[in-house]
């Protein structure tokens, strides 16, 4: 491990302290700010149940989307008609915000598992579809008469060029999108659930338990953090050649 | 200057005389003449520079003959057939910039031809395999066969992009300042390997057509030289060079050669 490891470790370990120091010295009630000691310190095995919940409906919607959003890429870049006839409502979709949307999924699917795995696909499902689309189309026209000279079919051109060219696209969209996914299924839970770590967050801040609000949030943000450092895992691997800046 | 003695000779092109015939050819882009209306033809054995200055559209020229884009006007033929159709006559165009699929090691960018003309099953058999290997070994990468593009300098890069040109075994071998990105040594260097293959009768080659902007080049290069005028290109002069390989540059002959290319290029 390095410095790019121990300096930002450093501050966040500096950075609990400081929040520890400040609840204890500043007499701060529990329910308004619990100290990180109580946060931990309260922790309980049932938090692994909502996790799992979360984490799996999250985990679910964001894998639809990006099947869903890789071959819709492919469609809108083979047929152009598709591209101009979807397009205008994919955006209009994307712009709408999920918030607003939840309450429908709901209605719709129920207040189970689907709601919420609906949700994080929906969110999850745009920035793939752009990316992908940009991706499938920057080969430069030089790469494309190389391939005409060839005389490749449309098939080898996406096989053999448009899709290896896109994966990086692909898979920052992806990294992206799987923060925007745990979003989506955390919203459906606000809305109507019996289980994860959303409606753990409504329940315990109906009930002012805060140290359980706080344990459901550094929650969702381990999830998050996994989902990122798996995908960079597997880009490193497959997308060798090139690193896209993702950020 | 007197031109006949070096050979000058402004004849109009024979139609039908050559494996690739351009008679009037226009290529327009909108309503911008890119090139024409311009008359040549290429003879069978012969390597030929289109000289001319940057954006007058000698590029266009080469790619029409490609068959990547349509003429306005004219005829033009390759073996007889219009370009992109002339199945019996295969032609290979050699870009400017590499182009080398980063994810692909060099031996598998050369073999690319190859797998795409196998159709949807993409593999290649033993001698397809073996051919690659002769190719990688001509261009002088043998080293460098299972390294990735970004791991080859960039003459090297431009090798594998001759190689794979090659893999197809073209008959007719177009190129568009192949090694005009490169520096003054790399580019010698590479102008004489490209000789060295064009020379040794190890491919199909009948014929070879060199875009460049340097006169030095197409002197040092080619058997004649088609002189072009600014946007849009039209024939100023074609400028043979009766000299044997390997050229130097300090011969007094090259020197005239050089000299006469230079005033036919030089603009009115």
């Amino acid at each position: 491990m390095t410095r790019a490891f121990f300096v930002p470790f450093s501050f966040f370990v500096g950075l609990v302290i400081a929040w520890q120091v400040f609840v204890v010295a500043a007499a701060v009630p529990e329910y308004l700010l619990p100290s990180p000691l109580v946060i931990v310190g309260t922790l309980d095995k049932s938090l692994l149940t909502e996790i799992g919940y979360t984490a799996g409906e999250a985990l679910c919607g964001f894998a639809i989307a990006g099947v869903l959003a890789f071959t819709g890429a492919i469609l809108f870049v083979r047929f152009r008609t598709i591209e101009q006839g979807l397009f205008p409502i994919a955006i209009t979709l994307k712009t709408t915000p999920i918030v607003a949307i939840a309450p429908l999924l709901v209605l719709w699917l129920g207040t189970g598992w689907w709601s919420k795995v609906a949700a994080a696909a929906l969110i999850s499902f745009f920035p793939v579809l752009v990316n992908t689309v940009k991706g499938l189309k920057a080969p430069e026209a030089d790469f494309q008469d190389l391939f005409r000279t060839m005389r490749a079919d449309q098939f080898q051109v996406f096989r053999k060029l448009r899709i290896p060219y896109c994966l990086p696209y692909f898979f920052s969209a992806l990294k992206i999108s799987s923060s925007l996914a745990i979003v989506g299924a955390i919203v459906g839970e606000f809305v109507g659930a019996e289980h994860g770590l959303g409606y753990l967050i409504v329940i315990s801040s109906a009930h002012l338990e805060t140290p359980a609000v706080f344990q459901a949030i550094g929650a969702a943000a381990l999830i998050g953090i996994s989902m990122f450092y798996t995908l960079e895992f597997f880009e490193k691997r497959i997308v060798f050649w090139i690193q896209l800046e993702t950020e | 200057m007197n031109l006949r003695a070096v050979g000058l000779d402004s004849r109009a092109p024979q139609p039908d005389a050559g494996l690739v015939v351009a008679d009037n050819v226009v290529i327009r882009f909108g309503d911008v003449d890119a090139a024409g209306p311009i008359s040549f033809s290429v003879m069978s054995g012969e390597f030929i520079s289109l000289l001319g200055p940057s954006g007058c559209g000698k590029s266009s020229l080469l790619r029409a003959i490609a068959g990547l884009i349509p003429i306005a006007s004219g005829r033009l033929s390759i073996a007889g057939q219009p370009p992109g159709e002339a199945a019996a006559m295969r032609v290979g165009l050699m870009f400017q910039k590499p182009l080398l699929l980063p994810w692909r090691t060099t031996l598998q960018n050369i073999v690319l031809p190859a797998e795409i003309a196998t159709g949807s099953s993409g593999a290649i058999d033993r001698s397809e395999r073996s051919q690659a290997l002769e190719l990688v070994r001509m261009v002088g990468l043998s080293e460098f066969a299972d390294a990735y593009p970004h791991q080859l300098s960039g003459g090297m890069q431009q090798r594998a992009a001759l190689a794979r040109t090659l893999m197809s075994d073209p008959d007719i071998l177009l190129l568009d300042e192949p090694f005009g990105a490169l520096d003054e040594f790399t580019r010698e260097a590479l102008n004489e390997k490209l000789l060295s293959i064009w020379k040794s009768g190890a491919t199909r080659l009948k014929a070879v057509i060199m875009v460049t902007h340097s006169i030095p080049e197409a002197v040092a290069m080619s058997d004649r030289i088609l002189v072009l005028s600014s946007r849009p290109a039209r024939l100023l002069e074609v400028v043979p060079v009766r000299l044997s390989h390997p050229r130097d540059p300090a011969n007094a002959d090259f020197a005239r050669i050089l000299g006469v290319t230079r005033a036919a290029a030089r603009p009115s």
